[in-house]
């Protein structure tokens, strides 16, 4: 029998453990890489389930509103609302009140349209408008025809009708916002 | 502080006598594979077969040999190192023909004088032990302790509550009559008597010889006085003593009580097998309670077994690091196995519910149609809400003015945020004419803002913000009349409601 060699150092075995460890490390760390992985699959998709299930759910209550809501979309669409902006339709407008109303002067500027924080994919355009020699009842009635012959959708922001002498006409200012929207869906 | 028992390392067990030897397997706190080795080589082949099956595992032995020395001793109390050192020197004073040897601590001298009781022993001839040592070494293994048998009593009279009294443990061993006598568990005095089973008809005799042989040797020693009655516990593993009793009666100045098998079997948690053929087992089972310093390994043995000891601690804590690592790793695994399961469930279901709906919203053109025309509206809304403001407060004011001719406005102003941040129609108006009448034209002013109250929408309102004289009698007020023209102007202010 050939005698063994006396107990080494114990240099061996705590590479082992050392190697153990680094090991142990390496598996926990892998085990841990693919289950944070999955889990965050798994919760993705659960979240996007839970989506197509409301979706599915909702779906007989939107087509119910679509349906009651078809009028209005159509006229929103007659407005001019939906899509670029008209400006060359808006000014063209503008001259034609000057006429109409037979004023001295009808001066106006537009803002570059800037997007409205109010809802996804709603812009607007500023602009201020400036008729001379307008009466009481002529501003309301110079609104009201813009709105008609201009194609699209517009709201004050100010008015202010400073009078002659007379107390019967005066100068109007205005400040318009002409809104348009772009589906954000579809929008590049 | 001993190790419980199923946290002791697994080590052989072996117990040497010049009768035979005996060896076991301790597993988990258990004594298994107990087995009876034959003198000679034939023994130590079987040993050597035994290490070879077990490789690596250390060997704990017990020696029951007359070749055994005792010496009580008194020394300086002290801890630790110098403890060590000191026992050391004593053991070599006192026992320097043997490399095996050590010092049993035993307490306090019941004295002023901080001394120590100490039981020196030692192996006087390790000819018993030689060649299993050379199997143990040539086997690549170690011993991890060697223990005189008498050291192993102390843990058993501790096991069945007899470490309160003085009493003498006899026991029947491979290699003779075992007689070990004990003062309130500490180990005083012990032999081996040998057994000549031709001299007596009843061997039993015989031992009641040797008892009262010991016991004479007790009272030479002055452990005990003639007078004392001798409490003797006979170990009886194999159940063959219990006529011994007779031979020792109290009027000799015995007091018997016999410890037989099932009672041994009980209070050491052993197999039933392990004590059939001989009471060595007994012995081998208390080998892991043995004292710590009663171990007689040398110093070189010593060091060999710290640093196997502490390799095996190594060993056993990489295999737990890993053990507990692919444990956990197999269990995150497992649950992203199900985790995956669950993501691919969630997909499936995903994608029904998509083909239902789209199914249902066909008819509208789709799901991106609807949703497209949806928000539309709700832009629209939006917008629309915006609007609420001009128109019927520019109205209602321009009304109203035709309804007081002597009011003429310089300025209607209305914007959805006014100097403050809020909404709101402003009129800026002159009475004309005016002749002077402060109070008719203050009346007026009021009767304007009712009957701009009246025409307005609900939850407006409509308040005085200057008036043609200030009247308040907090403020003070100055003026002249004669240089110029009389003015009654005013300032109405119109906020909508909330």
């Amino acid at each position: 029998m050939k005698p063994r060699t006396a107990a080494p150092e114990p240099r061996a075995s705590l590479l082992l453990l050392l190697g153990a460890v680094i090991a142990g490390a390496a598996l926990l760390a892998l085990g841990l890489a693919v289950h944070d992985q999955e889990a965050r699959s798994a919760d993705k998709y659960q979240i996007l389930e839970n989506q197509a299930r409301r979706a599915s759910a909702d779906a007989p209550r939107r087509l119910e509103t679509d349906r009651n809501q078809a009028g209005l979309y159509q006229h929103i669409r007659n407005q001019g609302f939906l899509g670029e902006e008209n400006r060359a339709a808006w000014i063209t407008a503008l001259g034609q009140l000057r006429t109409e109303f037979k004023l001295d002067s009808l001066a106006w500027r537009l803002e570059p349209r800037a997007l409205s924080s109010k809802h996804p994919g709603l812009a607007l355009s500023r602009m201020d408008l400036t008729a001379s020699r307008l009466d009481t009842a002529g501003l309301e009635a110079l609104l009201g025809r813009l709105r008609e012959l201009a194609p699209g959708r517009f709201t004050v922001e100010h008015c202010a009708l400073n009078f002659e002498s007379d107390g019967k006409r005066g100068q109007a200012e205005c400040g318009l916002a002409w809104w348009t929207w772009n589906d954000p869906a579809t929008s590049p | 502080m001993s190790i419980p028992d199923r946290f002791q390392p697994a080590r052989l067990l072996l117990y040497l006598s010049s009768a035979g030897a005996s060896c076991a397997l301790l597993r988990q706190g258990r004594v298994e594979q107990a087995l009876a080795l034959p003198v000679g080589e034939e023994g130590w082949e079987s040993f050597n077969g035994l290490l070879i099956e077990h490789p690596g595992l250390p060997v704990a032995i017990a020696v029951d040999t007359v070749d055994e020395v005792y010496r009580q001793d008194l020394l300086p109390r002290a801890r630790g190192r110098d403890r060590r050192e000191m026992t050391e020197r004593r053991l070599r004073q006192l026992i320097h023909h043997s490399p095996y040897q050590a010092a049993l601590r035993q307490g306090p001298l019941n004295d002023d004088s901080q001394r120590d009781r100490y039981l020196m022993m030692g192996l006087s001839s390790p000819d018993i032990i030689r060649p299993w040592l050379d199997i143990i070494h040539i086997r690549g293994t170690y011993v991890s302790g060697i223990w005189l048998l008498p050291t192993l009593a102390i843990s058993l009279a501790s096991r069945f509550g007899l470490h309160k009294s003085r009493l003498l443990l006899v026991s029947e061993q491979t290699g003779g009559l075992r007689l070990t006598y004990l003062e309130q568990g500490e180990l005083r005095f012990s032999r081996l008597a040998p057994v000549d089973s031709s001299q007596h008809e009843n061997p039993l005799e015989g031992y009641a010889e040797e008892i009262e042989r010991t016991r004479q040797a007790l009272v030479g020693q002055r452990l005990l006085s003639r007078s004392d009655i001798l409490r003797t516990v006979l170990l009886d593993p194999l159940n063959s003593l219990a006529g011994l009793h007779t031979f020792l009666p109290l009027t000799s100045g015995f007091e018997c009580e016999l410890i037989q098998r099932a009672r041994l079997l009980e209070a050491l948690a052993l197999p039933p097998d392990l004590l059939t053929e001989s009471s060595d087992a007994l012995y081998l089972r208390l080998l892991p309670l043995a004292p710590a310093d009663g171990n007689l390994i040398n110093r070189e043995q010593r060091l060999i077994a710290r640093t196997q000891g502490l390799k095996r601690v190594l060993r056993g804590g990489a295999r737990l690091v890993l053990g507990i690592s692919a444990l956990a790793c197999a269990t995150l695994l497992i649950d992203s196995w199900r985790l995956n399961l669950r993501a691919t469930e969630a997909r499936t279901s995903t994608e029904q519910l998509r083909r239902q709906e789209e199914s249902l919203l066909a008819r509208a053109g789709g799901a991106q149609a609807l949703a497209h025309r949806l928000a539309a509206v709700e832009a629209w809304h939006q917008v629309a809400s915006d609007n609420d403001g001009f128109q019927p407060g520019f109205k209602a004011m321009l009304d109203s003015l035709t309804r007081f001719p002597s009011i003429k406005p310089q300025r209607i102003e209305w914007s959805n945020a006014l100097a403050d941040g809020q909404p709101g129609l402003l009129l800026e108006a002159d009475i004309v004419p005016f002749e002077g009448d402060y109070g008719r034209a203050q009346k007026l002013v009021e009767d304007l803002v009712a009957d701009l109250r009246r025409h307005l929408k609900a939850g407006s309102r409509a308040q005085v913000a200057a008036w043609p004289l200030d009247t308040s009698s907090q403020l003070g007020l100055e003026g002249e009349f004669g240089h110029s023209r009389l003015s009654a102007s005013f300032r109405i202010e119109v906020r909508p409601g909330p």
